[in-house]
């Protein structure tokens, strides 16, 4: 049996995660995960499994997460790879939906199920800022500075429809081969 | 136009450490992210980023480990993959350099006036990284003393130059192109 967790146990610095859902874990990988804890615990002061746990990401079957550190590290760095691959689509399309300060777009992924550091979420809006994918306006603020409300323009549009273009493309591809691979063999 | 729906993120009464904590983030931020952005756009990320942590509704530690390492967050500015040289960092290095030199310099002649006066005698001599060095102790007088030939400002001069040129990665802006293919 498959055991998938979801990103509510993976950190925010991973970038996805799914906050309302919870891990089922089957008693073989719970086993592992004793084993993993208690060798850990004699290694590190901090809790080893929750930092094991904290550097895997999204959706991923914990016997392969924890078997060993460097499959942990290859999914964090899989995972982060796939955050970064995605919020440009998803920001281009919450803000063809309605303009939004910055961390109010976090506050809207968040509300979806994703979690996303502001220290990818600036940088990406100073980027699609300067290529002209957004335009920006300040707000007065009645609880502190104004604030900088982006809205997609019309080259923000465009490259929104190719890249979720793209996207597809990508997704069908790999639920292709995926579904292919996992299919009982003859 | 805005969404009124959303509910409102109140901005959160900083108190004058926390804006210590946030200007240090900050000028950090500044340093590294001269290998990135040219001058006016640095300056307006820095002070756009110090507006948005202004009014985030979060504690000031936790916006600022959600942002990152400074080095980390400038790198995520980066339009592309060009790499200008950090002359703010050369400036600190080679001022981190000449500190330590000074540190180890005047230690060492200390330390050779604690001998002279312990020993009893009246004068020492030595040699420090090719800089004759002296010291003193009699019943007048007492103190140190170096030689004023070029030896004294040349090896602090090659120490901080040498700093600041791997402080500063200088080679980046000998060949600006090299890491933008």
């Amino acid at each position: 049996m498959t055991s998938w967790l979801t990103a509510a146990d993976g950190p925010a610095r991973a970038g996805l995660s799914g906050p309302k859902a919870r891990p089922v874990i089957a008693g073989r990988d719970q086993v592992a995960g004793l084993l993993i804890y208690f060798v850990g615990a004699a290694r590190r002061d901090t809790d080893p499994l929750a930092s094991c746990l904290d550097s895997c990401g999204p959706l991923v079957p914990l016997r392969y997460q924890c078997s060993s550190s460097t499959m942990s590290r290859i999914q964090a760095q899989q995972d982060a790879q796939l955050t970064r691959a995605a919020l440009p689509l998803l920001t281009l399309t919450l803000l063809s939906n309605e303009e939004s300060y910055g961390y109010q777009l976090i506050e809207r992924l968040a509300d979806l199920g994703l979690e996303v550091t502001t220290g990818l979420m600036y940088p990406l809006l100073s980027r699609l800022e300067r290529d002209g994918l957004v335009s920006t306006r300040m707000v007065p603020s009645t609880s502190g500075p104004p604030r900088k409300y982006f809205a997609l323009t019309e080259a923000g549009r465009m490259t929104r429809a190719s890249v979720q273009e793209q996207w597809q493309v990508v997704a069908t591809a790999v639920h292709a081969a995926t579904e292919k691979e996992s299919a009982p063999h003859a | 136009m805005p969404d009124k729906t959303l509910k409102a993120t109140p901005t959160r009464r900083r108190s004058f450490g926390d804006k210590v904590r946030a200007d240090m983030y900050l000028t950090r931020l500044d340093w590294h992210l001269e290998a990135v952005l040219p001058g006016k756009e640095r300056r307006a990320t820095v002070k756009e980023l110090r507006q948005t942590l202004a009014s985030d509704p979060r504690d000031t530690t936790t916006s600022l480990r959600d942002l990152g390492a400074p080095r980390l967050l400038a790198e995520q500015y980066a339009g592309d993959a060009r790499r200008r040289p950090l002359w703010s960092i050369g400036v600190i290095t080679a001022g981190a350099a000449l500190l330590i030199y000074w540190t180890v310099f005047l230690s060492y002649v200390f330390g050779m006036l604690a001998a002279v006066e312990s020993l009893g005698s009246t004068e020492a001599r030595a040699t420090f990284l090719t800089i004759e060095v002296s010291a003193y102790s009699t019943t007048e007088a007492i103190g140190i003393s170096w030689t004023s030939d070029w030896a004294w400002l040349i090896l602090p001069t090659i120490i901080a130059a040498l700093a600041f040129f791997l402080g500063a990665r200088i080679w980046r802006a000998i060949t600006p192109s090299a890491k933008s293919s």
